[in-house]
């Protein structure tokens, strides 16, 4: 995986996924709604590190918080194809469906968003 | 399963076989829904039986489909018994492939896998730089072909369809108009991988739409996510693999109609769909249809695992016994049922057959929302399957409320009570 391609921050979250983790990119400016899938996360598993470029108040050592850069340097990997299907990134991009849509529309609760995307991890 | 990929399905099968005497294996399938008894169903006409379905859901454990159990995968090299690289083999119609090998490797099984679909042109696991290099070509490619949209239809709106599939072309069509209105759109593109789904968009309107060849689809829609495009929109509930939707499905049930109301466009729950209503054609030969005494049957489906034919048997017996005259609506090279004769409308006209005979029988799929709207006596008849890996049955996903009969077919239908 040596190329110019692969950034400092795409090897690091590539090796992690190699090694049996499944990454949550959250690219959200919310961090009430971060506190929150930190808080099920601990209780949930520890085989799933949360990718952001906010933090967080509470503490744990499942996220892993990097420069806005370092962020969308994988994002961009992502977008180009599918690398790996241990990822899911958690955003508002608007040119597609997402499960926050839900929410806004209280079809299911933010609790119940969080339980979902975790549904398929761990 | 979409043609194209049960053609694949097929030709992989075959392949196999000449490789291998399958007969000798126990086959097992990885991930139970409609892909892999649409699998079974191909390997028994093949004269092979399935041994067992691996899969993780608690909700799936003993199903059973012309005899294979489901499994949880770490069940399997019980099963199996010894030498299990010469007794065994798992066949994967799945996506999600890499991930079920890797399962089937860390739990110490040591047969054959082989994935019988390449379903995903989106994902190639794997970040070499001759993967990199030629997934950006794509995504560059895609960009190309956006620019010539543009150019050809300036200040519209783009849409894109990523998935041959009648009914969620259906609903994505009938909640357009209030996403349009809420988005502020005027002028709009669609963007489809099939003719046939055109005819569904122009049931909705005259709206300008561009058929293209999957592949360069799929470019395409990869270089809208690519460049977070504002003026595009990917209207589907599962494709591609940014779209999130369906986990909500492992926790709530969600039926079809709303995952696209409110997931695929985020609009509230009391959104009134748009039926539809551009002109429709009228079939050609309607005068020979007995009005209000005929029957249209539609036994085919090519996403939905197929009824045994006796329900079709006894279905046509009855009506035939009533004086009615029945037909089955085919398509290419499908037989009609016997007693019956084929009657081919397109889409647009289909609607006109449906009211003229007076009674349409369906197997559930897309068609059935084609002409929900139809003024008819009309009865979906369900297969018992679960919708994709979820919990909840097909029937509790499509339910079409326009129907007067949504029928779970387990046991024999009296279809004088109907």
């Amino acid at each position: 995986m040596d190329n110019e391609y692969i950034t400092k921050n795409l090897r690091e979250m590539y090796e992690k996924i190699r090694c049996g983790k499944q990454i949550i990119i959250y690219n959200l400016a919310d961090t009430e709604l971060l506190d929150k899938l930190l808080k099920l996360l601990i209780l949930k598993t520890e085989t799933v590190e949360i990718w952001s470029s906010v933090k967080s108040c509470v503490n744990g050592d499942l996220l892993h918080v990097t420069s806005r850069d370092g962020l969308k340097d994988v994002i961009r990997m992502y977008k180009t194809y599918e690398f790996t299907d241990k990822i899911i990134i958690v955003s508002d991009d608007n040119n597609y469906p997402c499960i926050y849509n839900y929410v806004k529309q209280k079809v299911i609760t933010e609790e119940e968003m969080i339980e979902a995307i975790l549904s398929k991890i761990g | 399963m979409e043609k194209r990929q049960y053609d694949e399905m097929v030709e992989s099968l075959e392949g196999l076989m000449t490789e291998m005497d399958l007969s000798k294996k126990k086959i097992f399938l990885f991930g139970h829904c409609g892909a892999s008894l649409e699998l079974i169903d191909l390997l028994e006409s093949k004269g092979l039986k399935t041994k067992g379905i691996l899969d993780n859901s608690e909700a799936k454990q003993n199903e059973v489909y012309k005899e294979a159990r489901v499994y949880y995968p770490v069940a399997i090299n019980d099963v199996v018994g010894d030498n299990p690289k010469e007794n065994s083999i798992v066949l994967i119609t799945s996506r999600f492939y890499a991930s079920m090998l890797s399962q089937l490797r860390r739990i110490g099984y040591e047969g054959e896998v082989r994935k019988l679909i390449d379903y995903n042109t989106y994902a190639d696991y794997s970040l070499s730089e001759e993967t990199i290099n030629r997934m950006t070509m794509r995504e560059q490619a895609g960009e190309r072909l956006t620019r010539d949209l543009e150019k050809k239809y300036p200040n519209h709106f783009r849409v894109f369809f990523p998935f041959n599939a009648l009914g969620d072309i259906y609903f994505a069509m009938s909640y357009w108009y209030a996403f349009a209105e809420k988005r502020g759109i005027e002028k709009v593109v669609f963007c489809a991988p099939s003719k046939v789904l055109s005819d569904v968009v122009h049931m909705f309107g005259d709206y300008p739409v561009e058929v293209y060849e999957q592949k360069i689809l799929d470019s395409m829609i990869q270089a809208a996510i690519y460049t977070e495009d504002e003026n595009s929109f990917i209207a589907h509930q599962d494709r591609p693999y940014v779209v999130n939707l369906s986990k909500a499905l492992y926790i709530k049930k969600i039926p079809l109609e709303q995952i696209y109301c409110c997931g695929v466009y985020g609009l509230p729950k009391d959104t009134i769909a748009t039926k539809p209503n551009a002109s429709r054609l009228v079939y050609k030969d309607i005068d020979n249809i007995p009005e209000g005494k005929a029957v249209i049957f539609s036994p085919y489906a090519k996403s939905v695992t197929a009824l045994d034919s006796k329900v079709w048997e006894s279905a046509v017996s009855y009506y035939n016994g009533i004086g009615y005259k029945c037909y089955t609506n085919v398509v290419g090279d499908e037989k009609p049922l016997v007693g019956t004769e084929s009657i081919s409308p397109s889409l647009l006209e289909l609607k006109s057959v449906v009211e003229k005979a007076g009674t349409f029988i369906g197997i559930r799929s897309g068609l059935c929302d084609v002409i929900r709207e139809a003024k008819a006596k009309k009865i979906a008849l369900y297969p018992d399957y679960n919708y994709c890996d979820t919990k909840w049955k097909a029937i509790e996903m499509y339910w079409i409320n326009q129907f007067d009969y949504n029928l779970l077919v387990t046991e024999e239908i009296k279809w004088e009570t109907l």
